[in-house]
């Protein structure tokens, strides 16, 4: 058994850095330079458990909950083996711990008061009963979260989209400027070998602050209490560790061969062994095989569920001792924290009033109202009319909106950065959610790596050829506003930066002047927002995008709607007056 | 060879030898060129030409010295859609730089876009630069570019301007010939909207005179007009490659005004040719006389030493 224990372990940490260092990747791509298989053939983003589960309802198919799927059957095999081989959150906890506790094991510092201290104190685990009922409570709110649509709400406690926070929300920016940094004093010396970043990589500040926050509490509790978050708080944990319950096989413990020397529950990360009772609650163990390498009897041993074999065999006080255990865990006392947990959840959830939550002054204007046309959400203290629009591939503010668990992942693959973790903009039920700050720049328009990344379901995959016509908003522009009218003199920034032709200069003013004003063709409008970032009018923009409800495909401009048809010819008539013809017969230069 | 054919074809070389040369440039004058527009040629092999006429690259670049390049490289378009400059003609002009002794070769624009390193590459500037030895630079970071002033200008009085742009040894302007929305026609003194960093700031304030005034600022050695496409309409970014023409024509003048002016009467006649977008008159393109005003450079072509040459 030593033997197997001891491959198992390996292939367990190989595993899970594999997984780590591959999904990472993406958070530090800062060139967004990834190649496309890692996208299409496999992408381990796929392997995370609840963005599967959404993906699975987003696309209603099974398929797409590939990985939802086979765990949970997995979890009946083996029990949560996910959870040390593949959740990301749980091994960035393990990496963390490893890190804070380096003192404690290190050669050089273990014989320092810091080393001591700390094996002392919080290297040594120890058992602890099972908080059954906040697992209940937090998977309760997790269902709800996903049944009422607060999908922000379940990416906050659900262990993927919190490695997503951590990442996308201060590793991805940190990471960015340092590349910025590093170019810029290069290129001080005139040495241009490191590129900047495009766009703008940093984060409104309260995201930040909630990713540090994030960062700093999974790094304290898991010092301190290893895996007390996957054992307490998160979702998934409870859901596998209800089918760890009755997983064929499981892990437990010889009694014939244990002497209770502890070192197994010394090592549990899951502090779910309980070396006196030589019992181990196989719904909390995360199956990381540290127990087993720390046996000296090799009395720790991965066997046949007991509820599987007759009672009265030979693993018989181990299965008494478990169900001695389950008893108390189910005790009527946690009724009411269950109920209450539940009900706040359910009043959360009726409260929500279908209209967003998000602020800026043009939240009662008639256009906020829920229609086809424009999406609720607007920016503090813009126009009313200029209303966020979502990510091509996001489909409708719905879709996105219950999809999203902000996990940030789309936020660090935007080449553009223009996505950025909402703080109110999509309203308090939105919060982290990405929205497209077009103060910072536009929608790239042959980019569509947010719908490549998305792992939920909340921006579909769109190729690149129908992301270039899917129309997400549209163009609203304020003649009274723009520099053709108020100063009289050129300007068209906002047709020259759109991508599809849907802005048409149209004569303005006196012939003589020869002034051009720009008049959007709606249908054509993708909502890119190139003209809003481009417009030189501060501070209200003279041309703003209005996000449309329900994404559409675009119209193409063709030469039929152009609305100044005569142009060329009336030009050419005049020119013909002036005898320049006679220029032009020469032939070979008209100079 | 029968008697009659080497008689035809001595006297036929004889005829074509003198009189072709002299027929394809009547209007030249003696001396070496201000301008030289040149027609009927790939991009590159223009160029080769056009530079020959001019005395060569080593009339403006010395040995040791360090050349900027400023093409177009403004919109994320493949060649065929003459948004940006073409790329095998900058290519050869980095490889004659080299060739004349330029220590560097520097090439950089500041795109209308985030996504410049994209730009570079769609365009096929990088590649044509990094072949012949010569090296990028982003315009896209905000620590590249630093304040100037601009004592001649009118509405334009300071800009923060790409570090390459300043003092330069050696800067050869590359724009490409196009339709431009704001504008009407966008060439050689448009083109420097590349080198500063805060351009809504011109479209706020005047775009013409800005444009102007930004050109009493910036050295310039040499312009070399790419007008191989000529994009007739929906400029300056192009929404199709049928709207660029191969039309075949380069101007590379010193006087970057007259190259402009040139420019906009070529992109007339192409347009009265094709039946497409407007033929534009010179006065419709207000930055071109608002240059000429400031002294930049002239309008007259007849005061310069033009040579016209057809391959």
């Amino acid at each position: 058994m030593g033997k197997f224990f001891n491959i198992a372990k390996k292939f367990r940490v190989l595993t899970a850095l594999t997984v780590f260092c591959l999904v990472s990747a993406k958070f530090f791509d800062v060139y967004a330079s990834l190649p496309k298989a890692y996208y299409m053939y496999f992408n381990p983003i796929s392997t995370q458990f609840a963005p599967s589960l959404l993906k699975m309802l987003a696309f209603s198919s099974i398929a797409a909950g590939a990985a939802f799927v086979s765990f949970t059957a997995l979890a009946l095999l083996f029990g949560r083996a996910y959870c040390s081989f593949f959740c990301l959150f749980g091994i960035l906890m393990d990496v963390a711990r490893r890190i804070v506790l380096l003192p404690s094991f290190a050669p050089i510092l273990k014989e320092t008061r810091m080393g001591k201290f700390l094996g002392k104190r919080f290297a040594r685990q120890k058992f602890a009963a099972a908080h059954n009922a906040t697992r209940a409570i937090f998977l309760g709110i997790a269902i709800f979260a996903l049944a009422f649509g607060y999908t922000s709400l379940f990416g906050f406690i659900e262990p993927y989209s919190l490695y997503g926070k951590i990442m996308g929300g201060a590793v991805h920016p940190a990471a960015c400027i340092a590349v910025n940094e590093t170019s810029q004093i290069l290129y001080s010396f005139e040495n241009f070998s490191v590129r900047p970043v495009n766009g703008d990589p940093t984060i409104p500040l309260a995201a930040f602050a909630v990713s540090l926050i994030i960062l700093a509490a999974i790094t304290a509790v898991s010092a301190a209490r290893g895996r007390l978050y996957c054992n307490t708080v998160c979702p998934v944990g409870a859901f596998l560790g209800f089918f760890a319950k009755f997983s064929l096989f499981k892990i437990s413990i010889d009694s014939e061969k244990c002497v209770s020397c502890g070192m197994c529950e010394r090592n549990c990360k899951a502090q779910c062994i309980d070396s006196k009772n030589k019992a181990v609650d196989f719904t909390r163990c995360v199956l990381c095989f540290n127990c087993a390498g720390h046996c000296p009897k090799e009395a720790v041993v991965f066997s046949i569920n007991p509820i599987f074999k007759r009672a009265g065999k030979s693993h018989s006080d181990t299965a008494k001792a478990e169900r001695a255990q389950s008893r108390i865990s189910a005790t009527r006392r946690s009724f009411p924290k269950i109920i209450l947990g539940l009900s706040a959840v359910l009043c959360a959830a009726a409260r929500r009033d279908g209209r967003g939550m998000g602020f800026g002054r043009g939240r009662r204007h008639p256009e906020s109202e829920m229609s086809d046309e424009t999406t609720p959400f607007g920016m503090p203290g813009a126009r009313p009319d200029k209303r966020l629009a979502m990510p091509p591939g996001a489909q409708s503010v719905e879709n996105f909106t219950e999809h999203c668990t902000a996990c940030q992942l789309c936020t660090a693959a935007c080449k553009a950065h223009i996505l950025k973790p909402s703080v109110g903009e999509l309203g308090l039920s939105g919060l982290m959610q990405p929205f497209m700050d077009f103060r910072r720049g536009y929608c790239i328009h042959n980019c569509h790596d947010c719908s490549k990344v998305c792992p939920t379901g909340a921006i579909k995959f769109i190729s690149n050829n129908e992301k270039r016509h899917t129309k997400i908003g549209t163009a609203v522009f304020i003649r009274r506003l723009c520099v053709v009218k108020t100063d009289g003199t050129d300007c068209a920034a906002c047709a020259e930066h759109c991508p599809v032709h849907a802005i048409e200069m149209l004569p303005f003013g006196r012939r003589e002047e020869s002034l051009y004003i720009p008049h959007v063709h709606s249908e054509v409008c993708i909502g890119c927002g190139a003209c809003e970032f481009i417009c030189p009018v501060q501070p209200h923009k003279a041309i703003v995008v209005r996000g449309i409800r329900k994404h559409r495909k675009a119209a193409v401009f063709d030469e039929s709607m152009r609305l100044y048809k005569s142009e060329a010819n009336s030009k050419n008539a005049r020119k013909t007056d002036n005898s320049e013809k006679g220029k032009t017969a020469t032939g070979d230069f008209p100079f | 060879m029968k008697r009659r054919e080497f008689v035809t074809a001595i006297s036929t070389a004889a005829v074509a030898t003198p009189f072709g040369e002299l027929f394809a440039d009547t209007s030249s004058k003696a001396g070496t060129p201000d301008m030289v527009a040149v027609r009927n040629g790939e991009a590159a092999d223009m160029f080769e030409r056009g530079i020959a006429e001019m005395g060569g690259m080593g009339r403006f670049v010395k040995k040791g010295q360090k050349v900027v390049l400023k093409p177009n490289i403004g919109w994320d378009r493949p060649p065929e859609y003459g948004s940006n400059t073409n790329p095998e003609l900058v290519g050869r002009i980095v490889k004659h730089c080299f060739d004349a002794g330029a220590k560097e070769v520097l090439c950089f624009d500041r795109t209308c876009g985030e996504n410049w390193d994209e730009r570079y590459e769609i365009s096929g500037i990088k590649e044509a630069v990094e072949k012949n030895g010569g090296e990028m630079v982003t315009g896209q970071v905000s620590s590249m570019f630093v304040d100037q002033d601009i004592p001649r200008g009118v509405s334009l009085k300071h800009a923060r301007v790409h570090k390459l742009a300043v003092n330069p040894d050696v800067f050869i302007n590359i724009p490409v010939l196009k339709h431009h929305s704001g504008t009407k026609v966008t060439c050689a003194l448009k083109n420097y909207m590349g080198c500063i960093e805060d351009r809504p700031w011109w479209h706020k304030h005047n775009l013409p005179q800005c444009i102007a005034d930004f050109s009493t600022y910036q050295k310039t050695t040499l312009t070399i007009v790419d007008a191989y496409r000529v994009m007739l309409k929906a400029g300056p970014r192009g929404t199709s490659p049928d709207f660029a023409p191969v039309v075949k024509y380069q101007i590379i003048s010193t006087d970057i005004v007259a190259a402009d002016v040139a420019a906009v009467m070529l992109f007339a006649n192409v347009a009265r040719q094709f039946g497409m977008g407007v033929p534009y008159a010179l006065s419709d393109i207000k930055y071109i006389a608002a240059a000429v005003k400031l002294g930049v450079g002239t309008d007259n072509l007849s005061k310069l030493n033009v040579k016209r040459i057809s391959i």
